[in-house]
C-alpha cells in the first residue's frame, strides 16, 4: 500500500513538473494576422480568417478558439487547427454559427496544446459580433464610390450604407467569402479597377444571387457597350443576380451641381421654403430622378430571415414533436397511486410490518417508470429520426451550386456520435429547442457540432448554406424532335421537370436512376384533389418575382407540400405545376427532387433519415 | 424480510412506524397522491387552454416540486418536531432519560426518519416526475438537478425540527414550519432556477457552493441537537465544538489543496477544479472573503458559547479525557468548560487575524473583511472580561455576562443615545468598547482599539487558562460514580 501510495506521489510530482515546464513550444515564434475583410464585421454571419505562420524552428499544432461568453459561461465555441512546419504558414477561416448573439466574444490560440498570450493586433472583438437590425437589403460600398453619395442616395428606402474598411486590391478573390453578403447589394465606381480574381469572385457571387451596382456620376462616361430601355440604365441578368449599372440623374446634375454642392443647396431650399404641401421628399429622391421601373427592378430582394418565426416556412420541413399518449399513462398512474400507498398500507398494516412500505413504494415507482418508458417508446419509437430538405440553385455552365438547406433532428436520447457537416457549410441553429449547452464547433475533420445540443425528444432544427463548384450536371439532349436527360447529378432523380421557353413543362414518366437515361414527355394538368379530411388541396401560388431566389422556390415548396399529423409529403406534381416559366436570370428552367443529400452535408445520418434535395437552374438542349 | 434487525437504528424503527400509523402522515400521503391525478387529468383534457404546449412539462414539475415541498415541511417539520416535542416534555416517552441511547444514536435515528421519509415521498412521485420529462420543456438533468438542489434545504428543515423538538418547547412544530416555509421559499425557489437551465445558465459550482453552506449549517444543528439531549454537568459542548475545529481547519486546507492542483494550469483551468470551487484565478479574493467569514464565524460560534458555560470542566468531562497527551489537548478546546472554549476561539482567530495583517485583505477599502476582524475580537474581550468577574465573583454566574455586556456596550450606546456629543471624537471614544464606535474609513485604528481590549484580558486570565490546560494535561481525577436509572430520573 505505501509502495502504491509513493508511486502515485512521484507521478503526482513529475505531471506537475512536466506541465510547469517550458515546452519547446514556447521558444517558437508563432505569427497569427487576422486577415481584413472586405466585409465590415457589424453584419452575420461573422466571418474572419487568420494567416498562422510558424516562423520558429520546431514543428507545432495551432488552435485557435473563437469563445462567446454568456454569464461567465461559454455559450459558443469554435475551434480551428492546423500543423505548420517551420517556416510554413496557413489560412484558418472562421464562419460564426449564427444562433443569436451571446456576448462577450475572446479569442485564444493554444500551440501544441499550450495556452500562448493573445498575439494577435488590430483585432477588435466586440465588432465580430455585433448584429445589424436593419432587416432591408444594405449596400457595401466599395473603391473610389463616396459613401456620402450612397447614404445620400438609399436613404428613402433607409437602407444600411457600409463602407469596406479595406481597398479593392485586397479584396477577397474567393467567392465563398461574399457568400454571407447574400440579399445585399456591392455598389461599386466604374472607375475603379478590380483585379481579375476580385472580379471572378464577385461574378460569381452575382450568379449566386448578389447584385453589383456599377454607379455613374456626372463626370464618369457612359460605355456604349451597354444598351438600356433609358439612356443612363443598363440591367444585365446573371445566374440568380444582377449587374447595374447606372447613371445618377439629377436636377442637381442637370443644373451642374455635383452631389455635395446639391445637398447644400437642398438643405438651405428646404429650411427657406419648406413643402407647403407637408410631403417630405429626401434629397436622395431628388437626386435619382429615374424612371420608377429601373428603381423598382434595381430593388434587391431581401432574404427573409430564416429564424424571424419558428413557424416559418422552414419549418413545414422539419420534424414535429411526438405525441404523449396521455390516457394510457392517465390510467396508469390511477393503478399506480391505488396500488403504491392504499393498497400497499393496508396490506402491510395487516401483516404488522409497515417498514416493508419504504421497500415497496421505490420499487413499485421504479417498476411504472419503466412501464412509461415502455410506453414511449413504443407509441414515439427508439431510433434517432433525421428530416433534411436541401434547395440547390445549380449553375450547370458556370459549375456553381448555391444550397440552403433545412435539417431537424428527433432523437429519444442525446446522440452520442458528432454531427459533422463540411467546412464550408455556413450553419445556423435554432436555440428554441436546442439544449442550452455548450455550442462546440470543431474542425476536425470537417466541422462537427457536439452532440449535447439535442434535447431528447424535441426537434432540432438546423440551417445550412453553402457556395461551391460542382461538376454534377443535367445533361439534355434533343432526340427525334424530343427531349432525353441524362442524369449527371450523382444520385437517383426521382421526378423531373423541364420548363421550355413557351412555358411548357416536359416531366420524366419514371425515376433516374444516377446516369441513366430517360425520355421526356408532357406534363399533365394538375387538379386539386380530395384531401383525407374531405376538403380541396389549395390551389397553386404564383411567386413573387421581386422575392429573393430562396424564399420563392421555399413559397413553391411549402405550398405543394401536405401535413397530415406528423408526416408530411411533398406533392411533386403540384409543385411542378407551379414552377414559373422563367426564373430571375434564366428562361428554360429545369427542377429535379432527388431523395439523397447531394449538395450539402446531412449532419446527422440516421438509420430512420428521409432527405429531399431539390436541384434547379437552367438548362441547355444539346 | 422484515425490519427488526438490531444493526437498524432503534429510534429510527420506532419513528418510521410512528410516522406511517400517523393519520396526519397518511391524509398528505394521500393528498398529494390525488394532486398529482388532478393535474394529470386538468392535462389530459384542458392541455390545449394552458398556454404554451412546449413548457407543460416544466409547469407540471414546479406545480409538483411545490406539492412535495409543502408536504415534506409538513410531515418533516411540523409532524415529527411535534412528536419529538411532546416526548420530551413527557419525562416518561423521553428515550434519552429512560434509554442507555446515546444522544448521538437518537438524533441519528430522527434525522434518518426525516431523510427515510424525503425519498418515500420522492419515490412516490417519481413516475409523475417522468411523465412531467415526456411533456416536454425540462430535461432529465433539470429535474436532477433541482431535486438535488432541494435536498439540502429539505435536510435543512428536518434538522430544524429535530433540534427545536430536542429542546422540549411548546410551540416547537410552529417555530420549525415558519422557519422551514421561507427557508424552502427563498432558498429552496432560488436554487431550483439556478440549477435549472431554464433562465439562467447552469452555473453549477455556485450551486454546490451554496449547497456545501446549507449542509455545514445542517451539520452545526446536528451537533447542537446533541449537545441539547446530553445531559447537564455531562461533555454537552463537545460535538459542535469538534464540529467547528473541523470546518475551521477543513475549510483552509481544501482551500490550498484548491490553489495547489490549479498551479500546473495557469490558463485552463481544470474542469473539476471550477466544478467545486469556481475559477480561483478570477474568484480567489471571493473565496478568501467566503472562508474568512466561515472561519469568523466559528471563532464567534465558540466564544459565544463559551458566555453559558462553567468556569471548570466537570469530573464528568475530566474523566472522559484520553490518555494521549495530544489528544487531551484536543479533547480540552473541544470540551465543556470556559478555559477551553476561549482558548480555542484565540487559536481560530489568530490565523484569519494574521492572515488579514499581513495583507491578504484590501486595507483601503472599506471592506467586510476588517469588520470580521474586529468583530471576533470584541466578543473575546467581553467573554473574557465576564470570565474575570466570575473568577473573582464565583456567585455571579449569568449575571457576569449581563453585566459585562451592560457596562461595556449598553451604557455607553445609551450615553451616546441620550446626551449625544458635540464632536464626534468625543463619541468615538465613549463607543470605544463596542463595535459601533468603529470608523468605517480608518479600519487599522479599529482593529487596533479592539485587539488591545482582547488581548489585555486574554494576559489577565493567561495564568487561569495554563492553570486549566495544566490539570486537563496531566491531573488525574477518580472516575464518578455510575448512576442507576432510578438516580438519573
Amino acid at each position: 500500500m505505501k509502495r502504491i501510495a509513493s508511486l502515485l506521489c512521484l507521478l503526482c510530482v513529475a505531471w506537475h513538473v512536466a506541465l510547469a515546464a517550458p515546452s519547446p513550444s514556447e521558444k517558437l515564434d508563432l505569427d497569427a494576422t487576422v486577415l481584413p475583410s472586405v466585409l465590415p464585421g457589424e453584419f452575420e454571419p461573422v466571418q474572419f480568417a487568420v494567416r498562422v505562420s510558424n516562423h520558429g524552428m520546431f514543428p507545432m499544432k495551432v488552435d485557435l478558439v473563437y469563445q462567446e461568453y454568456r454569464r461567465n459561461q461559454v455559450k459558443l465555441r469554435m475551434t480551428r487547427s492546423a500543423f505548420l512546419t517551420p517556416g510554413s504558414s496557413t489560412v484558418l477561416r472562421f464562419y460564426r454559427v449564427e444562433s443569436g448573439s451571446f456576448g462577450n466574444p475572446d479569442f485564444q490560440v493554444y500551440v501544441n496544446g499550450k495556452y500562448l498570450d493573445s498575439p494577435f493586433a488590430g483585432l477588435q472583438m466586440a465588432s465580430l459580433y455585433k448584429r445589424s437590425n436593419n432587416t432591408l437589403s444594405s449596400i457595401l460600398v466599395g473603391g473610389g464610390l463616396p459613401v456620402e453619395l450612397v447614404e445620400y442616395v438609399s436613404f428613402p428606402d433607409r437602407r444600411l450604407v457600409m463602407a469596406s474598411p479595406i481597398p479593392l486590391s485586397q479584396w477577397s478573390e474567393d467567392p465563398k467569402d461574399y457568400f454571407s453578403w447574400q440579399g445585399h447589394e456591392i455598389w461599386l465606381s466604374p472607375k475603379d479597377v478590380l483585379p481579375d480574381g476580385v472580379k471572378r469572385a464577385l461574378l460569381e457571387w452575382v450568379r449566386a444571387g448578389g447584385q453589383l451596382v456599377y454607379v455613374y456620376l456626372a463626370d464618369d462616361p457612359w460605355p456604349e457597350e451597354l444598351p438600356g430601355r433609358l439612356p443612363g440604365e443598363h440591367i444585365q441578368k446573371l445566374g440568380l443576380g444582377r449587374v447595374v449599372h447606372f447613371r445618377m440623374f439629377a436636377f442637381g446634375n442637370k443644373a451642374g451641381l455635383n452631389y455635395r454642392t446639391f445637398l447644400e443647396k437642398w438643405k438651405e431650399l428646404n429650411e427657406t421654403h419648406p413643402n407647403p404641401k407637408g410631403k417630405k421628399v429626401s434629397p436622395g429622391e431628388e437626386f435619382m430622378t429615374h424612371s420608377p421601373e429601373f428603381l423598382e427592378a434595381m430593388r434587391t430582394p431581401s432574404i427573409q430571415s430564416v429564424y424571424g418565426s419558428y413557424h416559418g416556412a422552414w419549418q413545414i420541413f422539419g420534424l414535429f414533436e411526438p405525441k404523449v399518449p396521455l390516457t394510457l399513462l392517465l390510467v396508469m398512474m390511477i393503478l399506480f397511486s391505488v396500488l403504491v400507498f392504499p393498497l400497499s398500507h393496508w396490506y402491510y398494516r395487516r401483516k404488522g410490518n409497515v417498514l416493508m412500505l419504504l421497500v415497496s413504494t421505490p420499487a413499485c415507482s421504479f417498476l411504472f417508470c419503466l412501464l412509461i418508458l415502455l410506453v414511449i417508446t413504443f407509441s414515439d419509437g427508439w431510433r434517432i429520426r433525421t428530416s433534411t430538405m436541401g434547395i440547390t440553385y445549380l449553375d450547370q455552365a458556370e459549375r456553381l451550386a448555391v444550397t440552403e438547406a433545412h435539417l431537424s433532428l428527433l432523437a429519444p436520447y442525446v446522440p452520442t456520435s458528432d454531427f459533422q457537416f463540411d467546412r464550408e457549410d455556413r450553419l445556423s441553429i435554432h436555440l428554441d429547442h436546442a439544449n442550452e449547452e455548450t455550442i462546440v464547433l470543431a474542425d476536425q475533420p470537417g466541422q462537427c457540432l457536439h452532440p449535447r445540443i439535442v434535447t431528447p425528444r424535441r426537434p432540432l432544427n438546423l440551417h445550412t448554406k453553402r457556395l461551391e463548384h460542382r461538376g454534377e450536371r443535367l445533361r439534355v439532349i434533343e432526340v427525334d424532335g424530343g427531349l432525353e436527360v441524362v442524369n449527371g447529378l450523382g444520385a437517383e432523380v426521382e421526378a423531373l421537370c423541364l420548363v421550355r421557353e413557351n412555358g411548357e413543362r416536359l416531366v420524366a414518366p419514371l425515376p433516374i436512376p444516377a446516369g441513366g437515361r430517360a425520355r421526356l414527355v408532357p406534363a399533365l394538368e394538375w387538379k386539386p384533389k380530395q384531401l383525407p379530411d374531405g376538403t380541396m388541396e389549395s390551389d397553386i401560388v404564383g411567386t413573387n418575382p421581386n422575392d429573393h431566389w430562396i424564399d420563392q422556390m421555399l413559397s413553391l415548396c411549402s405550398n405543394s407540400c401536405r401535413v397530415e399529423e406528423a408526416n408530411r409529403s411533398l406533392d411533386v406534381d403540384k409543385l411542378f405545376a407551379s414552377l414559373p416559366k422563367s426564373c430571375d436570370g434564366f428562361q428554360n428552367m429545369f427542377c429535379a427532387v432527388l431523395r439523397k443529400p447531394v449538395f450539402y452535408s446531412p449532419g446527422f445520418q440516421g438509420k430512420m433519415a428521409d432527405n429531399t434535395q431539390i436541384v434547379f437552374g437552367p438548362w441547355k438542349a444539346e | 424480510m422484515r425490519f427488526t434487525s438490531d444493526s437498524l437504528n432503534p429510534v429510527f424503527l420506532k419513528e418510521i412506524r410512528q410516522m406511517f400509523r400517523n393519520r396526519s402522515v397518511l391524509i398528505l400521503t394521500s393528498l398529494l397522491l390525488i394532486g398529482e391525478i388532478a393535474m394529470l387529468l386538468i392535462v389530459r383534457f384542458f392541455a390545449d387552454d394552458i398556454g404554451d404546449s412546449d413548457e407543460l412539462g416544466q409547469i407540471c414539475f414546479i406545480i409538483q416540486m411545490a406539492a412535495i415541498s409543502l408536504v415534506i415541511l409538513l410531515m418533516t417539520g411540523f409532524v415529527q418536531c411535534s412528536n419529538f416535542a411532546k416526548e420530551r416534555q413527557n419525562m416518561d416517552l423521553d428515550y434519552s432519560r429512560l434509554s442507555v441511547l446515546t444522544p448521538f444514536t437518537i438524533v441519528c435515528g430522527k434525522v434518518l426518519t426525516s431523510v427515510a421519509m424525503i425519498a418515500f415521498i420522492f419515490s412516490m412521485c417519481l413516475p409523475f416526475m417522468f411523465i412531467a420529462y415526456f411533456l416536454g420543456g425540462i430535461s432529465i438533468m433539470e429535474i436532477c438537478s433541482i431535486v438535488l438542489a432541494l435536498m439540502p434545504v429539505y435536510f435543512l428543515i428536518s434538522l430544524v425540527s429535530v433540534l427545536l423538538g430536542a429542546t422540549g418547547m411548546k410551540s416547537a412544530e410552529t417555530l420549525t414550519v415558519l422557519l422551514g416555509a421561507p427557508s424552502l421559499l427563498g432558498l429552496g425557489v432560488n436554487l431550483a432556477i439556478y440549477s435549472s437551465g431554464w433562465r439562467h445558465s447552469r452555473h453549477l459550482s455556485y450551486i454546490l457552493r451554496i449547497e456545501f453552506g446549507i449542509l455545514l449549517v445542517a451539520g452545526l444543528f446536528f451537533a447542537w441537537s446533541i449537545g441539547v439531549l446530553t445531559q447537564r454537568k455531562a461533555n454537552t459542548m463537545f460535538w459542535s465544538r469538534v464540529y467547528i475545529l473541523l470546518i475551521a481547519v477543513l475549510g483552509p486546507v481544501l482551500f490550498l489543496l484548491s490553489r495547489l492542483a490549479c498551479w500546473p494550469f495557469t490558463h485552463q483551468t481544470p474542469y473539476f477544479v471550477y466544478f467545486f470551487l469556481g475559477n480561483p484565478m478570477t474568484e480567489s479574493y471571493i473565496q478568501l472573503c467566503v472562508w474568512v467569514i466561515v472561519w469568523t464565524a466559528c471563532v464567534l460560534l465558540v466564544v459565544a458559547g463559551s458566555l453559558g458555560e462553567r468556569m471548570e470542566p466537570g469530573p464528568r468531562v475530566m474523566a472522559e479525557r484520553p490518555r494521549n497527551r495530544f489528544l487531551r489537548l484536543l479533547h480540552f478546546l473541544c470540551s465543556s468548560g470556559r478555559a477551553g472554549a476561549l482558548v480555542l476561539g484565540w487559536l481560530l482567530f489568530l490565523p484569519v487575524f494574521l492572515s488579514l495583517v499581513c495583507g491578504l485583505a484590501d486595507w483601503s477599502s472599506e471592506s467586510i473583511i476588517w469588520l470580521l476582524a474586529t468583530l471576533p475580537l470584541y466578543l473575546l474581550f467581553y467573554a473574557q472580561a465576564s470570565a474575570i468577574l466570575v473568577r473573582y465573583f464565583p456567585s455571579l454566574g449569568w449575571a457576569a455576562v449581563v453585566i459585562v455586556i451592560g457596562v461595556f456596550v449598553v451604557f455607553p450606546v445609551l450615553c451616546i443615545a441620550l446626551c449625544p456629543f458635540e464632536s464626534n471624537a468625543s463619541e468615538r471614544i465613549w463607543l470605544l468598547t463596542t463595535p459601533f464606535g468603529l470608523e468605517l474609513g480608518d479600519p487599522t485604528r479599529s482593529v487596533a482599539v479592539s485587539a488591545v481590549l482582547a488581548i489585555v484580558s486574554g494576559c489577565w486570565l493567561l495564568p487561569y487558562y495554563c492553570d486549566n490546560l495544566r490539570r486537563h494535561l496531566y491531573e488525574e481525577v477518580p472516575p464518578p460514580p455510575v448512576l442507576h436509572k432510578e438516580e438519573q430520573k
